[in-house]
């Protein structure tokens, strides 16, 4: 792929988010976080609200809350326990926290295939349902909206609303999930870890009111 | 104002009151799950408890509240939920008493088992279970594989796996539901006591609901004594997955008040916090709550219909049931958004509504499926006017 501009002055190469959003679809948010964080030389990003959401730190914080994830846990800090050093994280980083969740996105529906297609209703596999079949295709349709934004090289208003599309996308898929996305050793976890980042990085306006569609 | 709407506003503001004094527990039993305990004695665990129990099986009448003239059981129930969910769920989930093994039992049992299973529970602070879904079977109730087969002697065997079964490893005695024979009419309810060997359950930890501490059973050639299997007396048509059904369905209002709850407890947080608010804030606060109200009404319509025994009462249940659930989920999470970044982390019991209303869509039949029961309704001409 091209490199394409990003926010219109700071180009990079969007392969780069490819990378971390291949990496987050195959290895899980704390990889791809660990990818995100190196390739833009970032250690503690600091939200625009203060708050940082950091894997497993070195040193002793005072979480507000950790997500036992794959491979070590994440961990949200609010304003008061960030480090100094912590710094806002650049334009090429907050675009590629979208990446991150994008990909996040795509594993969910990787998990809705395999869960899907093993389950029955009345001897035929949920993944016939006509309804199911309905939600994965709004979901995937989605996500493929999303890429298309973030390799155009999305603008910072446009953020917000990725960070809330994907969101929405999310819970329609862990719908799916039944009760495993509630175990917090299953695939909801994950979800709920992208929702944290987006909860704390997104520059977001309130996003107007209205009814989860599926 | 009409008599029992005031008898309706006393039992909310009571609830209200109960639920408050004690607060929300699920932070105190993350921190310690023994805190449990020092719950059971609060008025809202007795008053659950005791108004679970068919008067005619109570030790003592006094519920510490009189019945409201003029609403039925599912409309007290309704109301209940959600006065104690706008404070904790887990008020709820977590306290003891039959919870919806006592829909079983109403269903299926005799009076000799009803009469060991309500004085059971009396004795002290006991929990319940109902054991109906398993690993590879959620919505798909009916395809059940758990067994139940002779022991030879007399007694039953009961071998398999149920999964997201709330309160089980805290329980004394439950529910399960297991099959006999191949086909629909093969499933049978036994009540099963948690100390006996081969039973096991183990605690999921959940991201939210945490207070009803969903568990894994594993059951392993557990016996049953033959007088603990439910609906003996009954055809085979009224026994086993109608039972379940049944169970089901008269709780369904109930938790759709629940989702109402929780989507009134964040409406009420962002009320509290409205000077944090952005810009335009308010307004965005006020059309939730005017959409919660629309849910509230359809929850007491649906639970009126209950009561009256309608024949749209279960149709409307269901659609209850997706709506607030779907509001929950919409309302916890817009009001997250509303409080600006990092809300999560700044508005704990904000996050914990979030996760909590995540869980609801679950609990007693999913959107999907009520949707395509809402539908039959819809075919079938049952909701009509
Ligand atoms: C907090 C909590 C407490 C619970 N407590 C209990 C309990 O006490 N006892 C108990 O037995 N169980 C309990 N459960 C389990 C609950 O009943 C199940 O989660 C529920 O029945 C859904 O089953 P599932 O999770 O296996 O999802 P699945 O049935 O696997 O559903 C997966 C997805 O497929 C969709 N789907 C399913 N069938 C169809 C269809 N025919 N058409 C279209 N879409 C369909 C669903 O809507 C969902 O989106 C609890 C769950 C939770 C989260």
């Amino acid at each position: 792929m091209s490199a394409s501009p990003l926010f219109g002055t700071s180009p990079t190469p969007s392969s780069t988010g490819v990378e971390i959003r291949d990496r987050a679809r195959e290895q899980g948010v704390l990889a791809a976080l660990e990818l995100l964080n190196r390739s833009t030389a970032t250690e503690c990003p600091r939200g625009p609200g203060g708050h940082a959401v950091v894997p497993e730190p070195q040193v002793q914080v005072t979480a507000a809350v950790e997500v036992a994830l794959d491979g070590g846990s994440l961990v949200a800090l609010r304003a008061a326990d960030v480090p100094e050093s912590a710094d806002e994280p650049s334009s090429e980083w907050q675009l590629g926290l979208v990446w991150l969740r994008l990909g996040i996105s795509e594993r969910l529906l990787e998990n809705c295939l395999d869960y899907l297609g093993g389950r029955t209703a009345g001897g035929t596999p949920l993944l016939v349902q006509q309804m199911v079949r309905g939600q994965l295709a709004e979901a995937r349709g989605d996500q493929i909206e999303v890429e298309l934004m973030l390799a155009q090289g999305a603008l910072p208003s446009l953020l917000a609303d990725l960070h809330e599309r994907i969101t929405r996308t999310d819970r329609s898929l862990c719908r799916l999930l039944g009760a495993s996305s509630v175990v917090e050793t299953g695939p909801g976890q994950e979800a709920y870890a992208s929702e944290l980042l987006a909860d704390v990085y997104s520059p977001r306006t309130a996003p107007e009111p209205k009814e989860s569609a599926a | 104002m009409s008599g029992s709407k005031t008898g309706l506003e006393r039992l909310r503001e009571k609830i209200r009151e109960w639920s408050e004094e004690i607060g929300p527990i699920t932070p105190r039993m993350e921190r310690d799950p023994g805190a449990l305990e020092e719950f059971c004695d609060a008025a809202v665990f007795r008053y659950q408890a005791q108004l679970a129990i068919p008067p005619e099986y109570r030790v003592s009448d006094d519920t510490g509240m009189a019945p409201v003239p003029g609403e039925g059981m599912t409309v007290q129930r309704v109301v209940m939920a959600e006065e104690i969910s706008a404070v904790d769920p887990a008020i709820v989930l977590a306290a003891p008493g039959p919870s919806l093994s006592g829909g079983a039992i109403e269903a299926m049992a005799d009076p000799d088992q009803k009469k060991w299973f309500y004085s059971r529970l009396q004795e002290r602070p006991t929990w319940t279970f109902f054991g109906l879904t398993e690993p590879k079977h959620g919505s798909d109730a009916m395809g059940l594989e758990t067994t139940l087969t002779p022991s030879g002697d007399g007694h039953l065997e009961l071998s398999g796996t149920k999964r997201y079964v709330g309160n089980a490893a805290r329980a004394d005695v439950g529910v399960v539901f297991a099959r006999t024979r191949p086909g629909p009419l093969g499933v049978m309810a036994v009540m099963v006591d948690t100390a006996d060997p081969g039973f096991k359950a183990t605690p999921l930890p959940t991201l939210g609901m945490r207070g009803n501490q969903i568990c894994a059973i594993e059951m392993d050639r557990v016996r049953i004594p033959p007088e603990n299997v439910l609906g003996r007396h009954l055809p085979a048509s009224r026994r086993g997955i109608w039972g379940a059904l049944q169970s089901l369905s008269a709780f369904r209002p109930g938790m759709a008040g629940m989702a109402v709850g929780i989507a009134r407890a964040a409406h009420d947080y962002l009320l509290r916090h409205r000077g944090e608010l952005a810009a335009g804030g308010m307004e965005r606060v006020r059309e939730i709550g005017r959409r919660i109200e629309a849910g509230r009404a359809l929850t007491l319509h649906a639970a009126r219909a209950a009561d009256a025994r309608s024949e749209s009462a279960g149709y409307l249940a269901s659609a209850a049931k997706y709506r607030t659930s779907r509001l929950a989920e919409d309302v916890t999470r817009e009001a997250i958004a509303l409080l600006g970044p990092g809300a999560r982390l700044d508005h704990p019991d904000l996050d914990r509504y979030a996760r909590d209303a995540r869980a609801v869509e679950f609990m007693e039949g999913t959107r999907n499926v009520h949707r395509l029961n809402l539908f039959q309704g819809i075919v079938q001409r049952k909701l009509s006017g």
